[in-house]
């Protein structure tokens, strides 16, 4: 093997670790915007993080985000600047989080929502999370934190342009549990033993008020530009100025609580917060471009970007409503179990109906208040339940909820089922807003494997690395584990689609199927070997549903 | 007849999605770190919007962008970073690994290669690549000498590769 053989496996293993190609089509946009043709800005000679086009393109990105900050002293003037100390905050957007320094002791500092974790080592410090929150680090995406995490700083880097702190980067290690966020291609997931590479810029005290507005107003101009660039192209005279679509008027209004209609004295409060008509609009909308989303996939192979960028404007406006709806308390795995909890789900239902124009008349409503009375009683249960393993209160919480989605639709007229659940949308977990496979899908943990054996074999060397198991033990857990995929229903019919794979929409059913499948797995380990208390714990922790595709 | 490619938003946005990858893996296959890659990529594609670029096609503008990332590269050091005449090496692994689809099938092997990899190299790769580990640490953890596990790890990716081109043959 010559070096260069080396050097392309060497590269490639580092993008498997976590550094990855990001996506660079924003910066770039700006960047061609600004730049008179012709005159390209010299590249400065290396090493160097992130040049001032950069900048642009995060505040760019950054726009209507908490922003995180860093701060740095004493360093000279000039190209050349040296940071004698620095610090990355990294904002607790909701929940908390105890934050350990590195070479400290537990306990540490609590942080509580609306503050920030300080970093100041760059490596060491450990974070853990007993609840699920959120935090944000400048233009990363949102951070959700599953219960259970713990998270280890792995490295941290503040660049210098010209004696001011340009950028940071911060990459976090998930030591148990799992982290999960929104990209443009989908949410995307890390969980224990992979790492999550944050960056963000924007020196203390630097107010981006002034340049976030003009960008805000260039993209406006950019986006217009596009418009009337696309209208030429098709022929068609382009309007003089086009006028916001409704829907975004509707989401644009803050703090607009309407149309609760079905309630619960314990979650009364924070529930009456929730803006039910914008989430029954977005929904509205989201649904026909998951559907066409999903055909395209199996059409061409690719993922459309045009309907992804559009998908991930919609979703914004749901995902802002996660907060208040965590903030209710509702029982749950993780931010989405609180958005297929029955009393949402019902709200919702009712608010995207009326979207329609096809609302729910007084018979229904009144049917769908027993049901969210009696299945809220049941998932306080399962949430109360004697359950050993997280998977297992999953499981139990997924088919409670799969049972009011039956018969929540069973009370629905055809022209009303037809909206909700359109042509297609019940063929993959997760494609339907109305399903249990928005809770699951971030926690799919999927392995390519067409037989028992072949699972086996991968998904041992995960629990393996997971569990600390040692080279015999490892083999042994090969076996066990053999044994129950080998006698699981629904793992081993049809191959993966694309669907699937790209995705992560898995053949309805299938979810459940993996996750029976897991806990199987895990009760095996639990009883057939000598577990260290530590063990044990992770193995109860664990959420990642392992899923052969 | 070749079109020159025009700037629309749209058309950039879809334009950079379609390669961006596949220029930043390349630029990180010659050395460059991820935030020079980021900024060798951009520059590489401002080159083919602003300049009077006659496009030949998808898999000309693919190498067009290589080429321009990799002169760009080079450019930002006082001496080449490589030997210069090593260039036709690095573009046949290049092309070879890439495989017309910007190294997506490869890396996909890749992942799957790795979680057929056992012992200590599995840990040693692990420990290296994922929790960015120095190879003191990784020896203390293995009980190696730094050597020997710069050794191990580089077995480890010669092993690695194999099973890449063997997954390629078979699929």
């Amino acid at each position: 093997m010559t070096d260069w053989d080396d050097r392309i496996i060497d590269s490639a293993l580092q993008e498997v670790g976590g550094q990855q190609p990001p996506d660079l089509s924003a910066r770039i946009l700006i960047a061609l915007g600004e730049g008179a043709p012709g005159q390209l800005p010299a590249l400065p000679p290396p090493p160097r993080s992130i040049a001032g086009s950069t900048m642009l393109a995060a505040a760019f990105l950054c726009l209507g985000l908490l922003t995180a900050y860093v701060v740095s002293y004493a360093f000279d003037d000039g190209s050349r600047s040296t940071v004698e100390a620095e610090r990355v905050a990294l904002y607790v957007v909701s929940g908390q989080v105890e934050f350990v320094p590195a070479d400290a002791q537990r306990p540490g500092e609590v942080v509580a929502a609306g503050s920030a974790v300080i970093v100041r080592e760059p490596r060491g410090a450990r974070m853990f999370v007993s609840k699920d929150s959120r935090l944000q680090l400048g233009v990363f995406p949102m951070l959700r934190v599953e219960p259970a995490t713990e998270l280890e700083v792995r490295s941290m880097g503040v660049s210098m342009n010209n004696g001011v702190v340009a950028a940071t980067s911060l990459a976090i290690g998930v030591v148990v549990g799992a982290v999960t966020w929104d990209s443009l291609s989908g949410p995307e997931a890390r969980t224990s033993g992979e790492v999550v590479r944050l960056e963000a810029m924007a020196p203390d005290g630097v107010d981006y008020s002034v340049e976030n507005a003009r960008l805000m107003a260039r993209v406006q101009g950019l986006e217009e530009q596009n418009a009337r660039l696309m209208m030429m192209r098709e022929g068609v005279a382009a309007p003089a100025i086009p006028e916001g679509p409704v829907l975004a008027e509707a989401l644009d209004k803050p703090d607009v609580a309407t149309a609760m209609m079905f309630e619960d004295p314990k979650y009364a409060d924070a529930l009456s917060k929730v803006n039910w008509d914008a989430m029954g609009k977005a929904t509205l909308e989201i649904q026909p471009l998951l559907n066409e989303l999903v055909r395209i996939l199996n059409e061409d192979g690719e993922i459309s970007t045009e309907i992804a960028v559009q998908l991930e404007k919609l979703n914004v406006h749901l995902a802002g409503e996660i907060p208040t709806l965590m903030k209710a308390g509702l029982p749950g795995t993780g931010p989405n179990g609180a958005y297929t909890h029955p009393l949402v789900v019902a709200n919702t239902l009712a608010s995207t109906l009326n979207a329609a124009g096809k609302p729910l008349d007084a018979a229904q409503s009144a049917a769908l208040a027993g049901l969210v009375k009696s299945f809220t009683a049941e998932l306080d249960g399962v949430a109360a339940g004697p359950y050993e393993f997280q998977s297992e209160t999953m499981m139990h919480e997924i088919e409670a909820k799969e049972r009011f989605y039956a018969e929540m639709s069973q009370r629905l007229t055809a022209e009303q089922f037809a909206t909700i659940y359109p042509k297609g949308s019940t063929d993959f977990d997760g494609l339907s807003l109305f399903g249990t496979g928005l809770m699951t899908r971030h926690l799919l943990r999927p392995i390519k494997a067409g037989n028992a054996a072949d699972f086996a074999h991968r998904a041992g060397n995960r629990l393996a690395d997971e569990l600390g198991f040692s080279d015999a033990e490892t083999v042994r857990l090969r076996t066990v584990l053999e044994s129950v995929a080998g006698s699981s229903s629904g793992m081993w019919g049809k191959p993966s689609s694309a669907v699937e794979r790209k995705l992560k929409f898995l053949r309805a059913g299938r979810t459940q199927a993996a996750l029976r499948n897991q806990v199987a797995m895990l009760r095996a380990i639990y009883l057939q070997f000598q577990l260290t208390p530590e063990q044990q714990e992770k193995l109860s922790s664990l959420t990642g549903v392992i899923v052969p595709l | 007849m070749a079109k020159v490619l025009t700037v629309d938003p749209q058309d950039v946005s879809q334009l950079v999605h379609r390669h961006q990858a596949e220029v930043w893996r390349y630029v990180r296959f010659l050395g460059a770190n991820a935030e020079l890659a980021d900024d060798l990529v951009q520059e590489a594609f401002l080159q083919l919007l602003r300049a009077p670029y006659e496009d030949q096609g998808e898999p000309a503008r693919r190498a067009w962008l290589r080429k321009v990332a990799q002169n760009l590269y080079v450019k930002s050091f006082r001496r080449p970073p490589f030997a210069l005449v090593d260039l036709d090496r690095i573009e046949a692994v290049w092309l070879d690994y890439a495989q017309g689809d910007g190294g997506n099938e490869s890396l996909a092997a890749l992942r799957e290669c790795l979680e057929n990899l056992d012992g200590r190299a599995r840990q040693a790769v692990r420990l290296h690549y994922e929790e960015r580990r120095s190879r003191r640490e990784i020896g203390d953890r293995l009980e190696l000498g730094e050597q020997g596990v710069k050794s191990l790890l580089r077995r480890s990716r010669e092993l690695l590769k194999k099973c890449v081109e063997r997954a390629r043959r078979e699929a």
